[in-house]
């Protein structure tokens, strides 16, 4: 089954993306603001009453809540009502937290060898709470994580590529996404390195890469290209721009 | 390019000036925006990731009369000095003491500022906040690119309003655009083209096309 993912171009291009698959927005260059591309779907999703986990892996949270209120994502209501939960990464490495519902910890050691075990019996925690309360029912599930890329400052390129590996193995056998539903999901990855992007590359069903350069005219031009999806042979460019906090495509 | 700052500034935005290359001295514009505030007696707080000396030397230059306000409405945090155990023992300019790695660094900056809110006579409901050259942040820490995001996160427990300008220069430290892009409500980047400098707004201009 497909989604529409509220991106114009690949709703109408793609009509939209398959069901359960990996969507990698790969921001080469940080002006290009490919991360608000993935806080749209995330804004979109949650406004149409469907459920979203947002893994925060490198930002502090205030920082990130600030960023979402600014676009008009209401994350203390989204929390409230149960539609969004977060794993705060970094809150849980750095040992700064927000004791709200429905955002969840890490229990300490974290080191990246034993980072997907944690994730996973959060992730089964939180799960078992949506089954609970009914809410899996006519609803899409969503995963949103800014950012892959943020493991390398935290961890380096080399160990980053084995946990990724191993990632795929333990979550490809684990009953969290057998027993109880398994979503789609968004993963941010900005800058480019030849150790975990390929990889990336490679894993990933859809790859959307956004870049920026500044024109003759001295403005920013903004693009997004589908660089990989089911059946597409060629690579489509779209032009976006970035307006009171409002993505826009051309 | 001065007024589009100082309108972001007093609406509470956070402003963030990036220069792409050594010679476009984009981040003078912080400082030239913070003086306006200086001289009417607001309070400045400027945390200061290059040499003090560099520092009031770029004062001098833009024409802020540091030594008149200094100590009084105008506050340093000389982040260089207390890295490398340098105390300028001047009135207004706060240092941190003893042992500093990444983490003690942010414990002690997040004690003086409580410190500091603390002595403010008359307790001021609106301070200006200047981040003077944090790409700094890369020679003086370990890692500085998770200092620029706690640093950015200190702001979480102030209770103040707070108008808010980073600058830096990106050739010495540059993974730091990343926070610069996601969190800032107005970016501006300065670079040469041609020989000539050039200024233009790269996020949160009303003018994008």
């Amino acid at each position: 089954m497909n989604l529409k993912l509220g991106i114009k171009p690949v709703d109408e291009e793609l009509g939209g993306v398959r069901e359960r698959s990996l969507i990698l927005i790969h921001e080469a260059d940080p002006r290009s603001l490919g991360k608000f591309l993935a806080l749209h779907v995330m804004k979109h999703k949650l406004d149409s009453d469907n459920l979203v986990g947002y893994f925060n892996i490198g930002i502090p949270l205030s920082v990130f809540l600030s960023v979402a209120s600014s676009l008009g994502i209401d994350v203390e209501a989204h929390l409230k009502e149960n539609r969004l939960m977060i794993i705060d990464t970094f809150g849980s490495i750095y040992d700064l937290r927000t004791e709200w519902e429905n955002v969840w910890y890490l229990s300490r050691p974290i080191s990246l060898e034993v980072l997907n075990e944690k994730y996973i019996e959060v992730i089964r925690a939180h799960k078992e709470k949506w089954r609970r309360l009914n809410m899996f029912e006519g609803r899409e599930l969503w995963g949103v994580t800014l950012s892959i890329s943020d493991y390398l400052h935290m961890f380096g390129p080399q160990k980053t590529q084995r946990y990724l590996e191993l990632a795929d193995f333990l979550r490809a056998s684990s009953d969290v996404y057998t027993k109880y539903p398994a979503g789609t999901n968004i993963w941010v990855y900005t800058g480019n390195d030849v150790v975990v992007l390929p990889l990336l590359y490679r894993k990933a069903t859809y790859v959307l890469k956004t870049e920026s350069r500044i024109t003759d005219e001295d403005e920013v031009l903004r693009t997004m290209k589908i660089v990989k999806a089911p059946g597409l042979e060629s690579m489509p460019v779209y032009e976006y721009t970035f307006r009171s906090g409002r993505i826009e495509f051309l | 390019m001065l007024k589009l700052i100082s309108s972001a500034l007093s609406s509470n935005k956070l402003v963030s000036i990036i220069d792409r290359d050594v010679a476009s001295f984009g981040y003078m514009l912080g400082l030239e925006a913070i003086k306006w505030h200086v001289e009417r007696g607001k309070y400045v707080w400027v945390a200061s990731y290059d040499p003090l000396r560099s520092l009031f030397r770029d004062m001098d230059r833009i024409g802020i009369d540091y030594g008149e306000h200094i100590g009084k409405n105008l506050l340093i945090f000389d982040v260089f000095g207390s890295i490398k155990g340098i105390e300028p023992e001047i009135d207004g300019v706060f240092t941190l003491k003893g042992y500093l790695d990444d983490n003690v660094f942010i414990l002690k900056y997040q004690k003086l500022i409580s410190e500091v809110i603390e002595s403010l006579r008359p307790r001021p409901e609106e301070v200006t906040v200047l981040g003077h050259l944090e790409s700094g942040l890369c020679r003086l820490f370990k890692n500085p690119i998770k200092v620029q995001k706690k640093v950015w996160d200190l702001i979480r427990g102030v209770p103040l309003k707070l108008s808010i300008i980073k600058t830096y220069i990106l050739p010495e430290c540059s993974p730091m655009d990343e926070l610069v892009y996601f969190r800032s409500d107005l970016v501006i980047e300065g670079f040469v083209e041609k020989d000539r400098r050039k200024l233009i707004v790269t996020k949160g201009g009303e003018d994008e096309p």
